[in-house]
């Protein structure tokens, strides 16, 4: 089990397809636990009523997790909403977390704990103690007692408000039940459909199970049935179908590599270009951010940047995975850290599809348009100014110091680029650092060589300069021959050796086996190793 | 030439090495004053660990030339012109002078390619000279005055352009001919 | 002098007049223990043997004498002068007949001498036997191992150098040599492991004499020789070979030079006993000086205990050397302070020394300017225009051309041998069609 804070989705799917790279997870987990956001500038409620279902989910509990500020709030939401689904664990979990943070908040400050503003280690503390509880927070129902109690002790400081959110035992028993007696239905229809031997009915109802099971929270079975229905498609835009529910829960569970080839197989299907164009357009568009997504993840930005790109925002609409700001604001940072000039200018500004996505983000239109102006001081002021709002987000957050510093690397090369000289104190006021921090970043561009200049420390002075073609050929010609020289003599000499049969052959009293104490003797002395023998 | 009458005894005297037990110690202090001048450091510092200890111990010449083979194996101008200045038998009167030309003449070269400015200061301290010494020895220098110390800027010697060899030019007539046809 | 010898005697006399060598060769072997009991009068039969015409003969008499030095304690001169003499006027034809015998004898001479401490004095010895003994002069034989080992001990390479600097192109082995011997000798029991042990020790000796005269590159070159010949085993000498291999190679490259696959060993054996080296590796990697001077220290005990603490401070100061080349590719001009502070030496003084050192030894092009404190960092004035380096390349081409020419040749004896043909053309034994063309793929002549 990992230690961090996943979304308890996760705890349920046990199937070994589950998570992408768990490594991976773990990191980027490391350094949310490390961030802690003070300033998110969004508006929690409009940011989560742009998703339905486990998408609204995820998001509040990642928010919960890094954003002491709204951490609260964020649970609220979350439980409230929760309730409306069959995800009895994930109501649970979130309450235990709430009690857990409320407790912490009340163990302090009460009054500021109430008023919902919390202070900074406070807030760090809590998260922290929130979320290393959270380790242990498998849906365990004996912990509901604890929970009561906890919430109970605490009826004095905060108000009427916590009894709203006290844990529901009844609700959870009821929708248990609700939910396996819906289960019990659906299976049975389902094999009387089978019985019967009709495709449609049983692709459905197929379908309809594997939605049950996403309501409950349990993705693995949401994928098993959805994947089922494979076989009963009798048309391509059921195929399709199948390919953007498989794609949906997949995105859930965070396989990235499963949900790119599904995404392949849905735009192979043969019969992909039946149906209304309308329709059509969907699709594709959703395919689109489905694969930009998944690029994203993978860390492939230019190819993430390139799939958000051509999206087409009058069928962009699923709340289920991503919202239009989220589209605009990844491709547009993927865009801005990957393309260079001609394209940026091509296929984001210039471009009229993607003009309406930007129109959601004011901050980041003008961010694109100053860094292609050149301004990248106010460029990268501006930039400053959302990164709290980023790191808030899911899916980009793990990615925002990268993204960051590939922009920031390439605002340098474009700065420097029209230049033969260039005074490094105004590119230091340009780009709103110190000279001497400059000079160790553009020290490492040379030497990655993405620049080519060489410094002059003692006036600070950055000078262009040009490989000399034909010096750098006869160095690499001669040094060819000498390596070609050298191969060549080993290979004549390793042909003697294998001529006369030199083998160190493994004979008793020879060192087989790894200890060998008389080691430290060395060959220089008069004693030879033990190979001698003679 | 010199360098020849140099290489010719340094060979008799390898010889004799590889085939006498007992070499006298005026013979190793002569390899190695000879392997110096010929800038051989990496067997200077060989002869110096094969040489008996005991020889080491009772010559003081000896010990002397080793004093010159480590500030030379450590680029050490100052020691080693500092060590110079010792009383050289009849013997080693030659080599070690030939030495002392060579490696002044080595140090003003170095100076000259390596150095923009440098303080007088430490060049006499490099070179072991005497402030009139040094004045005649890089007469075409500029001197400057900063504060109360002096800086000089070196001069460049050029060096003599190389001509190409007969039968590099047949060579090269031989490849222009292969490519114009 | 015993009847037994005088048999000998009479025996080496007659079959040499007659020049039956090979008869005289195979039947020797028998009398050595005689010879090796009668070790205080083997002089006597010295001097009724003639070295020229006798050869054989006086060959055994010494591999006797070498024998039984533990008892007869000779004077070490008398050895030497005789082991002179024998290598000056032998006869190299009736030698061929008794190579592995002349192997042994080189071994047991070499074994001696480092014993009295004399090593010096058998280097010029050893030289001679080889000259007379290889059948090529690219030719390895067990003596140049020897050779290599009496250098080091004496501290005198200037002999040993030439042999070094000649690339091999074929080994003669004791098992090659003695085939048909093997049966008669049955007190010299023939370890197939030998003969890898001498290739062996040749590269791994030779690779430290690179090291002591700092010729970098070509120490690299045989330590990786060393570590990459086929083993089934790990032997100690591989092992310590590769500990040097790791360190002249962070001072050649940098990182670890590349190893062929095909050296499993390696990965097998030799990585997990050489912890040390490969955290050197490693902390090597971050450019840290600083890190590396601490970690040096840490293990100063392990490396002095292998002879490698020489080595460790030689990649130290490579370490220095290497960032300042890095500054040489970033800054155009820096201060010497900030030298000293990027590549973590100790003072501005000091970073100058490194820089002026390195301008000598032509490891950077720069310039040094006192009154401001900085340095100017040139590039390579290099321009390839002149006739100096137009006949340095003109070589290469011509050194390259004869490697050629003989991979070749090689490959033509390869090829027109007919066990080769045969095992080639037996798996095509299905395909009729192709045969004719297999058998003239490899005409030379293309």
């Amino acid at each position: 089990m990992p230690v961090l804070p996943m979304p308890p989705l996760l705890q349920n799917a046990v199937e070994p397809m589950q998570v992408d790279a768990p490594p991976n997870e773990d990191n980027e987990n490391n350094e949310e636990l490390q961030i802690v956001v003070e300033n998110p500038t969004i508006d929690l409620e409009v940011y989560a009523n742009q998703y339905t279902g486990i998408a609204r989910l995820d998001r509040l509990i990642y928010v919960a997790d890094v954003c002491p500020l709204f951490a609260l709030e964020a649970l609220k939401m979350a439980i409230t909403y929760v309730q409306s689904t069959y995800n009895v664990k994930v109501y649970q979990m979130l309450h235990k977390r709430l009690s857990d943070l409320q407790a912490a908040n009340g163990a302090g400050n009460a009054a500021a704990a109430a008023a919902g503003a919390v202070g900074g280690e406070q807030a760090a503390a809590a998260a922290a103690a929130a979320a290393a509880v959270a380790v242990a927070a498998l849906p365990d129902i004996a912990a509901q007692p604890a929970a009561a109690a906890a919430a109970a002790a605490q009826g004095n400081s905060a108000g009427g408000e916590k009894d709203a959110f006290a844990y529901d035992a009844v609700w959870v028993d009821t929708k248990v039940k609700k939910a396996a007696l819906k289960l019990e239905k659906l299976d049975s229809d389902l094999k009387n459909y089978k019985s019967n031997s009709i495709k449609e009915s049983i692709r459905r109802g197929h379908d309809d199970l594997a939605d049950h099971y996403l309501s409950c929270g349990d993705l693995t079975n949401a994928l098993k049935c959805y994947s089922r229905a494979r076989d009963y498609c009798t048309s391509g835009k059921h195929v399709v179908n199948m390919c953007l529910n498989v794609i949906k829960v997949s995105i859930y569970l965070k396989n990235w590599a499963h949900v790119m080839s599904y995404i392949s197989k849905a735009e192979s299907t043969p019969d992909f270009s039946e149906g209304s164009k309308e329709a059509n357009a969907q699709v594709h568009t959703r395919l689109e951010c489905a694969a930009g997504l998944a690029e994203l993840q993978q860390k492939k930005y230019k190819a993430a940047a390139k799939h958000f790109l051509s999206a087409n925002f009058d069928h962009c609409d699923f709340p289920e995975m991503i919202s239009t700001s989220n589209v605009a604001v990844y491709g547009g940072l993927c865009a801005l850290a990957t393309f260079d000039r001609q394209e940026l200018k091509r296929l984001v500004i210039a471009s009229t599809s993607f003009k309406l996505f930007l129109e959601l983000e004011p901050q980041l239109r003008d961010i694109i348009f100053k860094f292609y102006e050149s301004k990248y001081a106010n460029c990268l002021t501006l930039l400053d100014e959302i990164r709290d709002n980023l790191l808030v987000d899911m899916y980009i957050a793990p990615h925002v110091s990268t993204l960051y510093t590939k922009i920031r690397n390439r605002a340098l090369i474009q700065y420097f680029s029209p230049y033969m000289s260039a005074d490094m104190h105004k590119m230091a006021i340009a780009f709103n650092s110190t000279v001497g921090d400059l000079e160790n970043e553009v020290m490492q561009l040379i030497l990655d060589g993405q620049i080519q200049a060489r410094i002059d420390s003692h006036n600070k002075i950055l000078y262009a300069k040009e490989a000399d073609q034909r010096n750098s050929t006869f160095e690499r010609a001669l040094l060819m021959g000498k390596q070609y020289q050298r191969h060549t003599r080993m290979l004549i000499l390793r042909a003697a050796m294998l001529k006369s049969h030199i083998h160190v052959k493994s004979v008793s009293r020879d060192t087989g086996s790894n200890h060998g104490a008389e080691l430290c003797v060395s060959a220089g002395s008069s004693t030879t190793t033990p190979l001698a023998r003679i | 030439m010199q360098e020849d009458s140099y290489s010719t005894t340094l060979c008799q005297l390898e010889n004799e090495e590889l085939e006498n037990t007992a070499m006298s110690a005026e013979n190793y202090q002569q390899m190695l004053a000879i392997y110096l001048y010929l800038n051989n450091l990496a067997n200077a510092k060989m002869l110096w660990m094969r040489i008996p200890d005991n020889l080491k111990d009772q010559n003081k010449e000896l010990d002397q030339i080793n004093l010159l083979n480590i500030a030379l194996q450590h680029s050490n101008y100052s020691d080693f012109f500092k060590h110079m200045k010792y009383e050289w038998s009849e013997h080693n009167k030659a080599i070690i002078n030939d030495l002392l030309v060579s490696k002044r003449e080595e140090l003003f070269n170095l100076t000259a390619s390596a150095y923009v400015s440098i303080y007088e200061q430490n060049l006499i301290e490099m070179a072991q000279m005497t402030p009139e010494e040094l004045k005649s020895a890089c007469f075409d220098w500029t001197r400057e005055q900063d504060g109360d110390k002096y800086i000089l800027i070196p001069k460049i010697r050029e060096s003599a352009p190389r001509v190409a060899s007969d039968d590099q030019l047949l060579k090269l007539t031989e490849f222009v001919s292969f490519l114009e046809n | 002098m015993g009847s037994a010898l005088e048999n000998y005697v009479n025996q080496v006399r007659t079959l040499s007049a007659a020049g039956s060598y090979r008869e005289l060769a195979d039947e020797l072997p028998e009398s050595l223990s005689l010879l090796v009991r009668n070790w205080s009068i083997l002089d006597n039969v010295l001097e009724t043997l003639d070295m020229q015409q006798h050869t054989l003969g006086v060959l055994y008499v010494l591999l006797g004498k070498l024998h039984s030095v533990a008892s007869s304690n000779p004077e070490p001169t008398q050895i030497i002068q005789l082991m002179r003499d024998f290598v000056q006027r032998s006869n190299a034809e009736q030698l061929r007949f008794a190579v592995c015998p002349f192997y042994e004898t080189c071994h047991l001479f070499t074994d001696f001498l480092v014993q009295k401490n004399l090593s010096i004095l058998g280097i010029k010895v050893l030289s001679r036997a080889i000259e007379q003994i290889r059948q090529l002069d690219t030719q390895l034989t067990p003596i140049h191992a020897d050779l290599c080992q009496l250098s080091l001990k004496a501290k005198h390479f200037n002999v040993v150098l030439p042999f070094l600097d000649t690339d091999i192109t074929d080994i003669s082995t004791v098992a090659a040599e003695c085939k048909n011997q093997q049966q008669q000798q049955p007190q010299h029991t023939l370890d197939a492991n030998n003969d890898a042990k001498y290739f062996l020790l040749y590269y791994y000796y030779g690779g430290m004499i690179y090291t002591a005269v700092k010729n970098y590159e070509r120490a690299l070159y045989f330590f990786e020789v060393c570590i990459t010949t086929p083993a089934m085993a790990m032997s100690h000498i591989m092992l310590e070979a590769y500990k040097k291999f790791l360190m002249v190679s962070l001072i050649v490259e940098g990182k670890i030079a590349y190893i062929p696959k095909n050296a499993q060993v390696i990965g097998r054996f030799m990585k997990p006993l050489a912890n040390h080296y490969h955290d050197l590796v490693n902390v090597y990697d971050n450019s840290s000086s600083e890190e590396l001077r601490i970690l040096i220290l840490k293990y100063s005990e392990a490396f002095t205990r292998d002879n490698n603490m020489g080595l460790a401070k030689q990649v130290a100061t490579s370490l220095y050397k290497r960032n300042i080349q890095r500054l040489t590719k970033t800054f155009l001009t820096l201060s010497l302070s900030d030298v000293a502070s990027r590549v973590q030496l100790p003072s501005a003084a000091e970073a100058e020394r490194y820089i002026l050192n390195m301008i000598k030894s032509g490891e950077i092009f720069a310039s040094i300017n006192q009154k401001d404190g900085m340095v100017l960092f040139k590039d390579d004035p290099e321009q390839y225009n002149l006739p100096d380096m137009f006949l340095n390349v003109q070589t290469n081409i011509t050194q390259v051309l004869d490697l050629v020419k003989q991979i070749n040749k090689m490959e033509e004896e390869i090829i027109l041998n007919p066990m080769y043909v045969k095992k080639a053309l037996g798996s095509q034994d299905d395909d009729l069609a192709s045969q004719h063309p297999k058998t003239y793929s490899g005409d030379p002549t293309d």
